[in-house]
């Protein structure tokens, strides 16, 4: 059996967390301070993050890596090393019982125990130096030097000091060692946003230069021109409504949208017309004809099948009651991921069928109108391609983005010149990244830290430790939405009145990015406009409001001080067609 | 810091006895260094240097007149049977039960450090 040879530093070196390179911890801006253990975590995007270096991780990976190849002098090292760091650990166990022991009242039984212990262990340490050894003569000089002490240290802790000392000096001459074998480590961080990813500056490990300063305002308490014109949308399109049909032209809206990443019509049109076309090609393989009509007969059932699940899902998600009697929130958005990937595995099968509709054989037996055929058919199998890739773009990456953050291929992040490469007695313990100054950024932006250990002229590292971390706006803030509420009064046979409403909200502290992305519960006061009596002349109305699903759903208590009535509510964003959508972007179309 | 020897006394057996029996009954562990010469001064002053504290058991104690205090040497237990010649040991290290578990012989060189911790050592393990 392989012998397993760790390397041991010094006794209260920095705890190994998890067996990483790096520990990594978040400090925020209220102070507080969070561990962070997984190598992806969301953290907010003002803290500043502490990384330790785990250099004990570290030289033990090294060791393992040379021991495996097999250098004698660097195993027998390890070896001696490994050897000390198990008598240390027993002797100054032994010591600290010994010296309690004799502090307190303690039995004669339990004095002899102590000394007997702490004497054993003192022993084994004495038989690895004999005498007349170099080893010997250094102890011989350690007892010497403790004589001459003001404060003198009893037998037991010149041994063990004398041990520990003799471990720094093995160590020193592993770390020479080390340094020949041509070992390098390497410490880089990357930010992605919107812009692009580019490298940041770690104090000790690069010479990039620190970026600008700039704090993500977390509090919003103004309303962006992006809402204000939502603001003027929302009242244009609830103004113009029927609004006992207010419902159902809601849900028609996110079927047309939905509609637009796969164009159904489309795709049924270009069969149809294919349809015809086999029917009046002239040929005399009549069996072939009606084999190809066969299976496009079967593409159209699959069709019919995407187009029934597109209004399944309209049932499914985008009623009121749908929306509202939902137990878990959460649960509703994991659901709908999943049913978005079966929609994708739909269009995937029909993409597949409309490739094996032609085949050479039959393009052989038809003859060149045949050719027309499958021009018509690429087409088509095209138009699936377009709508595929339409709605993974669209649907699931930007759910993906905003239940796990941004997504970068971090394997590809090219690590910058300047970063150094430090020979391992060099790394500095400790480094501090501030995420204030890395530049401008946004809630769904990317911090990546990744560790390298690199030998010799390798070209690429012999190992890697990749930490990503999401950003986003994790603390508590306030911040200002816009709505469309359907008020009730509270008087006796008045009927629901809309009016827009703007309120500033109070968002709880999270860490979870699924909550901040999808549920984002808000707590706050509103003000509105109604007209309750109808005179056309808009009624001033404040009051209390709750929201969640990011502010789509919103609902509270006021009072119409012109009216000088109370009122229940509840409001909408409708994701119109020119406002951002949280979970489908419209801006490519 | 404080010495942690008892030096017997030169000029009255009997209180060199006395005492000698007295630092017996402690429980302690003792390094007991025999003879007055330069060789067993030093030795005394080595053993000293890494004694300890003052609540710690480790001691040692001084009988520049071995011939005061050799009866009761002689009764001391000697499971290991070290001494076969009382004329032989510098030092005897003795174990917190009155057991004498290591000796140091009298010879041309002077113990080392190294030595006298291992004798100490032998004395608190006592087998």
């Amino acid at each position: 059996m392989k012998k397993q040879l760790l390397l041991v530093i010094l006794l209260g070196c920095l705890h190994n967390l998890f067996g990483q390179y790096v520990a990594i911890k978040e400090i925020d801006q209220s102070g507080n301070i969070r561990i962070l253990n997984k190598l992806r975590e969301p953290i907010d995007v003002n803290s500043q993050l502490s990384i330790q270096i785990n250099r004990n991780v570290l030289l033990n990976d090294v060791g393992q890596k040379i021991s495996s190849n097999g250098d004698p002098k660097i195993n027998a090292l390890l070896e001696i090393l490994r050897t000390y760091k198990g008598l240390i650990e027993k002797m100054k166990s032994s010591i600290d019982q010994y010296q309690e022991v004799f502090k307190r009242n303690s039995t004669l039984e339990q004095q002899k125990d102590a000394v007997r212990t702490v004497s054993k262990d003192a022993l084994a340490i004495l038989n690895i130096f004999p005498e007349d050894s170099e080893s010997g003569k250094r102890l011989e000089q350690a007892f010497k030097e403790n004589e001459l002490k003001s404060r003198r240290k009893d037998v037991f802790e010149v041994i063990l000091s004398f041990l520990i000392a003799e471990m720094h000096t093995q160590e020193g001459r592993l770390h020479e060692l080390l340094k020949e074998s041509g070992f390098y480590f390497q410490l880089a961080a990357w930010i992605s946003t919107d812009q692009g990813t580019k490298p940041v500056h770690l104090e000790g490990f690069d010479t990039l230069t620190q970026g600008e300063f700039y704090s993500y305002e977390r509090n919003r308490l103004y309303l962006s021109p992006a809402q204000l014109e939502e603001f003027k949308q929302l009242n244009a399109f609830f103004e113009t409504l029927d609004r006992s049909n207010a419902f159902n032209r809601f849900s028609e809206l996110l079927l047309d949208h939905l509609s637009k990443v796969i164009d159904i019509d489309s795709i049924q049109i270009r069969i149809n017309d294919l349809r015809e076309e086999i029917k009046d090609m002239e040929s005399t393989a009549i069996s072939q004809k009606d084999m190809l009509i066969k299976r496009l007969d079967t593409l159209v059932e699959k069709i019919k099948l995407l187009d029934q699940t597109l209004k399944n899902l309209k049932q499914k998600y985008f009623v009121a009651d749908g929306i509202a009697s939902a137990g878990s929130k959460l649960e509703v958005l994991y659901e709908f991921e999943q049913d978005l990937i079966g929609l994708k595995n739909q269009l995937e099968e029909i993409g597949k069928i409309t490739k094996t509709i032609i085949t050479p054989d039959d393009i052989k037996k038809l003859g060149e109108a045949a050719k027309n055929v499958e021009k018509s058919l690429e087409l088509l199998t095209s138009d699936v391609t377009e709508s595929l890739k339409r709605l993974e773009e669209r649907s699931v990456k930007a759910y993906k983005m905003a239940i796990y953050g941004r997504e970068i291929n971090t394997a590809a992040l090219e690590v910058s010149k300047k970063v150094y490469k430090l020979t391992l007695d060099k790394i500095p313990e400790s480094t501090m990244l501030d995420l204030n100054f890395t530049g401008k950024r946004e809630p769904g932006d990317l911090i990546v830290i990744r560790a390298m250990l690199w030998k010799g002229d390798g070209k690429s590292p012999i190992q890697t430790e990749t930490h990503s971390f999401p950003m986003m706006n994790a603390l508590a803030h306030l911040h200002m939405s816009v709505a469309y509420a359907f008020a009730k009064p509270v008087a006796k046979g008045k009927n629901f009145e809309g009016g827009p409403l703007v309120s500033i909200l109070y968002k709880f502290k999270s860490h979870n990015l699924a909550y901040r992305n999808f549920l984002d519960i808000g707590i706050g006061l509103h003000s509105a406009a109604y007209d309750f009596n109808n005179d056309d002349t808009p009624e001033f109305a404040g009051g209390v409001i709750t929201s969640v699903f990011k502010d789509y759903l919103q609902f509270g208590w006021g009072f119409n001080f012109n009216a000088k009535q109370g009122y229940w509510f509840t409001g909408l964003r409708i994701p119109i067609q020119s406002t951002p959508v949280s979970l489908v972007s419209t801006a490519n179309q | 810091m404080a010495s942690k020897v008892i030096t017997l006394p030169v000029d009255d057996p009997s209180a060199a006895l006395a005492l000698f029996q007295e630092w017996l009954g402690k429980n302690k562990i003792l390094f007991i260094v025999l003879r007055d010469t330069a060789i067993a001064k030093n030795t005394v002053r080595k053993a000293d240097s890494m004694a300890g504290d003052i609540d710690h058991p480790l001691w040692v104690l001084h009988a520049p007149n071995e011939d005061d205090v050799m009866d009761i040497l002689k009764t001391i237990p000697d499971p290991k049977k070290l001494i076969i010649n009382w004329e032989k040991p510098l030092a005897i290290a003795l174990s917190m039960d009155g057991n004498i578990c290591d000796m140091i012989p009298r010879g041309e060189a002077e113990p080392t450090y190294a030595r006298i911790a291992r004798a100490l050592v032998n004395a608190g393990i006592n087998e």
